[in-house]
């Protein structure tokens, strides 16, 4: 498979394809989250006068996921996938909420992501 | 006749013994007296209702702080504070008018805007040094648990110290938890004194009330071998009157009255000063540290004392109102069925009273747990909902097993699957939720995806999060067991032949159990709330599991054939 068929078919992939594509997201954020978020030398290292460049690309996603803005949009796209039952795109948007919702419950946004994969997940039962 | 007579005798009998469970939560209890008339300090975070130190340009007025420091100037002769930003240099001067001292905190920590530190540094400085407040500062704290928080080194903060000591007629410390003292040791060089935190219900090792005293001996015994000749001052010390357990440290209102009053006598032949963490419960501290977080106050928001010092003392003031409502609900659920015609035996009526009994006490201790953890309004929302999940579930279930009790073919009735379910949420037209199969269905797929969603919750994100127990309790045991009697009465195959098809349930059943059974490991067994977790989600998950376990024989076997 080809990255630029990559995603077009994953989205039509069986619940379980995209279940373990979500763990895979969901470990990853795992080792993101006690490696190189939480571990006290890198996180030392970010905080000096000038720190390395790839601070800046940690510290934005730390943002990202800490204000919630990751788990909430799982739960918002994964609620529109769910209304939109039947109606085209709704798969996919279940896909994405399912996708981005993984990494969230791992990255602090447990309280809104983890709504939005189970809702997304229930989506994707159904054809 | 003969039926009122059994359902009201049936009642009274379980009521009496409901009763006594309330009496046995909520009557007061002795625990020992504190008879001085004034303590040591408190720590003091002025923030009420909608106030929080992350609003950058709050600024608390004196008038308020003046109000905070004449109600515990009654029985505190100094309190502790952590910044001298948005107006809490006014403290020195306001205490020193109620004859009071201070222990001045400097705010040290991860600057969201450069200087933040030095200007905290500057300003206590400056505050030491002014001839008016001479007396009214005890001694100032540069520093609070910055170790703990990983936000700069022993060298880095031992540097700010210095910018203070030396340049201030008072002592000068600085604050953490005791294990960070020991990881640091010679940070003991850049104080005048040690001021050590000993929270034994946040230690890495929980410790319960019971054990609480006996484990601040030992941590002073560590701290005096390993800085012998310093001298140590208590700087937190306390417990949380709500929120959830961590191992066997329960919090509650008892259990933060007698910490407190066991502390203050026990500390006597320590000969150690101390401050009590603290004055007034910090809704804010919620956001981080969840219920547990905004519940550590002497005093509550509204400025009322939470307990005596002196006196027995009650886990739960409000039992008898609690227990009348529960009665109450009780009665009403009970009446219901006695008015709906049904002829029970005895042993009928004292099972339907039983359960009446368990749903009232469980729906009104739902909603003390939907007050108590709920600080968002999206956390009220899901509280309440929920406990409209756990009322519905409770009428609808008492119905149905009623009615399968006396043979009513209604009773025969099984929840609706999970899909169907799913489908009248879409477009929930409520005519046809009358329909009592589709009305068990959407409630049993709300209950186990509420269980499904807490158990992953508490398997990601445990340590501020609650278990929901009272909330989930009723429909979670009602399902199982009227799933249980249906197949008694019925046989499995109605639900059996569709298990292949019923993913939904599947799926979150399987996830709910893996999380529950991990969140049982992580939390141990001395944890009370999450055993009484595991229980009702396991009943919860229960009838689904079995629908995914029938399922996956039925897909082997269809396998196994072709």
């Amino acid at each position: 498979m080809s990255i630029a068929t990559l995603p077009a078919g994953l989205f039509r992939r069986s619940p379980w394809t995209i279940f373990f594509w979500a763990v895979g997201l969901c470990l990853l954020a795992i080792a993101f989250r006690y490696l190189v978020i939480e571990l006290r030398p890198v996180a030392l290292m970010c905080e000096v006068v000038s720190p390395p460049w790839w601070c800046t690309v940690r510290q934005f996603i730390i943002d990202l996921f800490y204000s919630d803005a990751i788990g909430s949009s799982s739960l918002a796209v994964a609620v529109l996938s769910f209304v939109l039952y039947r109606q085209r795109g709704s798969r996919f948007l279940a896909t994405i909420a399912v996708l981005i919702g993984a990494p969230a419950i791992a990255l602090y946004s447990a309280d809104v992501a983890v709504p939005g994969f189970l809702i997304g997940l229930l989506r994707l039962m159904r054809d | 006749m003969i039926r009122w007579f059994f359902a009201v005798l049936a009642f009274l009998v379980t009521g009496a013994l409901s009763y006594g469970g309330w009496w046995l939560h909520g009557h007061p209890r002795a625990i020992a007296d504190v008879d001085h008339p004034k303590l040591g300090c408190v720590s003091y975070a002025p923030y009420r209702q909608g106030q929080s130190p992350f609003q950058p340009n709050l600024v608390i007025t004196p008038t308020q702080i003046d109000e905070d420091l004449q109600l515990l100037s009654k029985r505190f002769d100094c309190v502790r504070t952590y910044s001298v930003g948005q107006g809490l240099d006014q403290v020195p001067l306001i205490a020193k008018k109620y004859g009071m001292q201070v222990l001045l905190g400097v705010w040290i920590g991860r600057e969201s805007k450069p200087g933040t530190n030095a200007k905290e540094i500057a300003t206590a400085v400056k505050l030491a040094n002014t001839p008016e407040l001479t007396g009214a500062i005890r001694a100032i704290v540069v520093g609070n648990e910055v170790l703990l928080r990983r936000e700069f080194t022993d060298t880095q903060m031992a540097a700010f110290i210095g910018q203070v000591r030396g340049h201030v007629p008072v002592p000068v410390t600085y604050a953490d938890v005791w294990e960070f003292w020991l990881k640091y040791p010679k940070m003991a060089d850049a104080v005048d004194y040690i001021t050590v935190h000993i929270l034994p219900f946040w230690e890495d090792e929980p410790v319960s009330v019971e054990g609480a005293i006996a484990h601040l001996h030992d941590v002073l015994a560590k701290m005096r071998a390993a800085f012998p000749g310093k001298t140590l001052f208590i700087g937190e010390t306390g417990w949380p009157s709500a929120g959830r357990m961590r191992e066997a440290a329960a919090p509650g209102p008892f259990n933060q009255a007698r910490y407190i009053r066991e502390f203050v006598l026990a500390v006597e032949s320590e000969n150690v000063g101390y401050n009590v963490i603290e004055a007034f419960d910090q809704p804010w501290k919620r956001v981080q540290e969840g219920t547990v977080g905004g519940n550590w106050g002497i005093f509550n928001v509204q400025r009322q004392q939470k307990f005596p010092f002196s006196g027995p003392m009650s886990e739960n003031p409000d039992w008898q109102t609690e227990a009348a409502v529960a009665l109450a609900i009780a009665a009403l659920l009970l009446g219901g069925l006695l008015f709906g015609g049904y002829a029970f035996g005895t042993v009928g009526w004292i099972a339907a009273a039983v359960g009446a009994q368990i749903a009232g006490a469980s729906l009104v201790r739902g909603w003390v747990y939907v007050r108590e953890i709920s600080y968002t309004d999206s956390a009220w929302a899901v509280g309440l909902i929920s406990l409209a999940v756990a009322a519905l579930s409770a009428r609808l279930l008492s119905v149905s097993l009623a009615d399968l009790a006396t043979g009513r073919p209604a009773g025969r009735i099984r929840p609706a699957s999970a899909a169907a379910a799913l489908a009248w949420l879409r477009h929930p037209y409520l005519g046809a939720i009358r329909e009592r199969g589709l009305a068990l269905g959407v409630l049993q797929l709300l209950t186990v995806f509420g269980a499904a969603c807490l158990s992953l919750q508490l398997t990601f994100d445990p340590r501020y999060r609650d278990f929901a127990v009272p909330l989930y309790l009723i429909p979670a045991a009602g399902f199982a067991w009227l799933i249980l009697m249906q197949r008694r009465a019925d046989g499995a195959a109605v639900e059996d032949a569709t298990a292949t098809e019923r993913r939904e349930e599947r799926w979150l059943a399987l996830f709910g159990f893996v999380s529950v059974i991990y969140t049982l490991i992580h939390e141990g067994p001395r944890n009370v709330e999450s055993l009484g977790w595991t229980v009702v989600a396991l009943l919860a998950f229960t009838p689904w599991l079995r629908l995914a376990w029938v399922g996956y024989k039925a897909r082997r076997a269809a396998a196994a054939r072709s």
